[in-house]
């Protein structure tokens, strides 16, 4: 085992930037249509009860990550079936946000330039930065995160004038039924993504609550979220907003500032290309170790290479054309991803009760 | 291309990290790591040579469908 150690505010900082990944440059919410900060923030209320139930099993294994939770919890043999189905999860998150990214690449820069050139340079850092560790993922996190915030909030700034509060109104023209709709997306990404980040707690440093850790980087995560797409949408309008599936790096193009202040959108691409390297390599972790607690290495590290490099080569067949890709995550993502985010840890969260509660029993007799 | 660059990228992570496991006799680490690096040749030829080979994608697709009974699915 890695003698590796992060602090709280570490773990803050990967969790928030994690769950804005790609969900700075992609749509959030968009099923809402102008009703969009009200889905998501309806999703991070649905968020708070099941943002319980992760911090209630990791409180009950202190020390210890989730997967090594699953074990205690369910025993080697179910223990390392669900394991299994995390490490594809996790995984095929990593692909997803590959193929976003070299999308987005492709879409608004590098429009001759193979996919998986882009692709493989994504890849090959994000495996350096695992078999690095997760102290220098947390670190470079911690040094990146004020420039996140601050490129966000400069081009929301250089945004205002061409703010159109029109846009937003009227609120719930459509009723409420899409918003929901749109909130349950919201719901499942990005918030409830961040279950893979439970893998993570074991290099926290003893002493230190889960509960704080995941209320704090939800919230920083929400207000971040709702200030790119309200900005979006005084920017862009409902129906641009609905059809730009990189709303953020859209509305960014329209700053203009006298002759000198334009093309400023490059700052969208550097904060999509941090945000969605800490999400890869956090999902290239969390499928590296999985594999490893389930066979029992002690060093998680080793898998980095060869998954990496599968995640790379998975995410240029994993849809035929942007359109699938899209259309994918619009209408399959929000139920595939439901049970591992959702199903699997109530279940785990059931089993590891019993299980603390049948020990503290046993202690009591002896 | 693909195939090209996970050929010697392959050889680089044989020589470098699965030579390593098999001197220090980790076997069940080199098992696993030689299953993987297989995984990756395999799925490099059949994204070059453009084979469709058995995506978990579809079967999740249609269970989805079944159950939420959505036609656009």
């Amino acid at each position: 085992m890695d003698n590796q150690i992060i602090t709280r505010k570490h773990t803050i900082t990967i969790i928030f930037v994690f769950m804005l990944g790609s969900s700075l440059v992609l749509r959030v919410g968009g099923g809402a249509g102008r009703d969009a900060w009200l889905a998501i923030l309806i999703g991070m209320v649905m968020m708070l009860p099941v943002l319980l139930v992760y911090s209630r099993i990791l409180s009950l294994f202190p020390g210890k990550g989730f997967f090594e939770i699953i074990l205690a919890s369910l025993g080697s043999f179910f223990g390392s079936i669900l394991i299994f189905l995390y490490v594809w999860y996790a995984f095929h998150l990593g692909t997803l946000v590959i193929r976003d990214f070299t999308e987005f690449v492709k879409i608004v820069g590098l429009h001759e330039t193979p996919e998986f050139v882009t692709a493989l340079f994504l890849g090959v850092l994000c495996i350096w930065a695992v078999k690095a560790g997760i102290e220098v993922i947390a670190r470079w996190t911690a040094i990146m995160m004020p420039i996140i915030i601050a490129a966000i909030l400069l081009i929301t700034l250089l945004l205002i004038p061409k703010f159109k509060i029109d846009n937003l109104k009227p609120v719930l023209y459509n009723g409420m039924q899409p918003v929901l709709d749109a909130a349950f997306s919201v719901f499942t990404f990005p918030f409830a993504e961040t279950v893979i980040c439970t893998v993570i707690f074991s290099y926290v440093k003893s002493g230190n609550k889960p509960y704080k850790i995941y209320l704090w980087s939800i919230l920083a995560g929400t207000s971040i979220l709702l200030v790119t797409s309200v900005r979006s949408l005084l920017v862009l309008g409902e129906e641009s907003y609905k059809i730009n599936f990189f709303a953020s790096y859209m509305s960014a193009r329209l700053v203009k500032i006298g002759d000198f202040l334009e093309r400023i959108e490059v700052l969208v691409a550097i904060v999509f290309l941090v945000g969605g390297f800490v999400k890869i390599s956090i999902c290239l972790l969390a499928a590296a170790k999985g594999i490893a607690d389930m066979f029992s290495i002690s060093d998680h590290r080793q898998f980095a290479a060869p998954l990496g490099m599968l995640m790379i080569i998975y995410s240029l067949t994993v849809f035929k054309s942007t359109v699938e890709m899209f259309a994918w995550s619009e209408n399959v993502y929000k139920y595939y991803a439901f049970p591992f985010e959702v199903i699997f840890p109530l279940i785990v969260w059931i089993a590891a009760e019993v299980n603390v509660r049948k020990n503290k029993r046993s202690k009591a007799k002896t | 291309m693909i195939l090209a660059v996970v050929v010697i990228i392959v050889m680089i992570m044989a020589a470098f990290e699965l030579a390593q496991h098999y001197r220090s006799k980790q076997w069940k680490a080199a098992i696993i790591y030689t299953v993987l690096l297989l995984l990756l040749l395999a799925s490099a030829v059949f994204a070059e040579f453009g084979i469709e080979f058995p995506d978990p994608m579809i079967p999740i697709q249609k269970i989805i469908a079944s159950i939420t009974g959505n036609k656009k699915i």
